[in-house]
């Protein structure tokens, strides 16, 4: 009787590795998802004050809070000429939107990602109540802040 | 019987030998790799966690701001309140007071009732640490702080770790930066804007950082938090620039690997200018009058 003790052969166990190596790109690639996840929580997070901020500034100043509709702006900071109280606001929302005047590092503006997509509108309603809302839009026009209040 | 017992030749022991090597190097690496990223993650994870807790409560504070309840001045336990004297302690701002690490940090006070015979006054300012150069964000609060049963609720309480800088700006219904708005513990950046001047008002002679309260209308917070841990790999310097010049912050950090997140939120004090007058003029409900708080 002739007994073959054959182990596995090195294309096997090259093949074993490449796959195992793949399990371990795509571990790799979860972990990188995860602090996007982090990051874009965050932006989330510093959109959510942001959109409050428009809401308080339309409450802030109710009687003039038709003009505070049609703000509609992507990725470009405006300079608009800050004339009356509402032309200011919309100019303040414009930078920090941009995040303008927040965190530097290394001398640039730490600006959230943004896209053609990303677009950022206020809407105003008259009717027998008046009413102040935000769309936000970002991340490539996939995450939506909706935000709406009764002004007066 | 013919029995094979050929073992391993030294090429395949070599050969697996480095395929060990190489695969146990990548367990290795990989083990760094989701360690870094695993702190990295739970040091965002911290600040984003801190930042939302707090400026919720912070927010919510400042809407109060100046809140006074219709049976306060009756009823409160706190003694010979009158609406001059609680006006003065509204809100206040002392720019650069208790500036923690870089010295450019502000110092909030605010006062709000919460029913006829309870007064809150709050007390926001840096503190440092005792066994390290960091600071954080501490809060004082006091219940009915000027009666003789004053209760501080809390006192230099831990609010938000690790803060580097921490701006209250506030506006008028202008949407103009409004210096002084201060009535105790104020520095010299309100001195130099006249803060001691009198002025005539409706509640009697004030001073203009006390009589300012009348016209703030929009509180803007910028809070820069950094990690507790350090996070990158590499350092790199830090520019923090809070705020409109002159009266925002603008630091300059040198080389670390920490990371900071700035988080700003403005406010309408909707508590402060005018509501009382205004509802008294017109009669009505402020939630009814259309040009409340103007």
């Amino acid at each position: 009787m002739v007994k073959s003790n054959k182990g596995i052969s090195i294309i096997e166990s090259l093949v074993c590795i490449v796959i195992i190596g793949i399990g371990f790109i795509a571990i790799m690639q979860l972990s990188a998802f995860s602090i996007n996840s982090m990051d874009r929580a965050t932006e989330r997070n510093k959109l959510n004050y942001l959109s409050e901020m428009v809401m308080e500034d339309m409450i802030g100043d109710p009687d003039n809070v038709s003009k505070y509709g049609n703000f509609n702006k992507t990725c470009s900071s405006g300079n608009q000429n800050a004339s009356d109280l509402h032309t200011r606001m919309k100019k303040k929302w414009d930078d920090k939107l941009q995040e303008k005047n927040l965190i530097k590092v290394n001398n640039k503006d730490r600006k959230p990602k943004c896209d053609t997509y990303d677009t950022k509108k206020t809407y105003v309603n008259s009717g027998t109540n008046t009413t102040g809302r935000v769309n936000f839009f970002t991340g490539k026009g996939k995450r939506k802040k909706y935000l709406g209040v009764v002004v007066k | 019987m013919k029995l094979k017992n050929s073992g391993f030749t030294l090429a395949e022991v070599l050969v697996a030998t480095v395929i060990g090597i190489i695969s146990i190097a990548a367990a290795f690496a990989s083990y760094g790799y989701f360690n870094k990223s695993y702190k990295s993650i739970s040091q965002k994870a911290n600040i984003n966690n801190t930042a939302r807790e707090a400026l919720s409560i912070l927010t919510k504070e400042l809407r109060n701001a100046g809140y006074v309840d219709p049976n306060y001045l009756a009823n409160s336990p706190e003694s010979n309140r009158t609406e001059r004297t609680v006006r003065m302690d509204f809100i206040s701002v002392s720019s650069k007071r208790f500036g923690g690490k870089y010295g450019q940090s502000d110092y909030l006070q605010l006062w709000y009732t919460n029913s006829a015979k309870e007064s809150h006054y709050i007390v926001y300012m840096l503190q440092k640490y005792q066994d390290s150069n960091d600071y954080y964000l501490a809060k004082y609060a006091t219940l009915n702080r000027h009666a003789g049963n004053a209760k501080m609720y809390m006192r230099n309480e831990l609010f938000i770790p690790y803060v580097e800088d921490f701006q209250v700006i506030l506006k008028d219904k202008e949407g103009k930066i409004l210096v002084p708005v201060c009535n105790s513990g104020c520095g010299s950046v309100e001195d130099s804007q006249g803060r001691l001047t009198l002025v005539n008002t409706k509640y009697g002679r004030l001073t203009k950082g006390q009589a300012n309260v009348d016209l703030v209308h929009t509180a803007e917070i910028y809070l820069t938090i950094r990690s507790p841990k350090e996070v990158y790999t590499t350092a790199k310097p830090t520019k923090i620039i809070n705020g409109e010049a002159p009266h925002g912050s603008n630091i300059n950090i040198p080389a670390d690997k920490y990371h900071r997140e700035t988080f700003f939120v403005s406010v309408h004090t909707r508590n402060l200018a005018k509501h009382v007058a205004i509802s008294e003029q017109t009669g009505t409900s402020i939630g009814e009058s259309s040009s409340y708080n103007k």
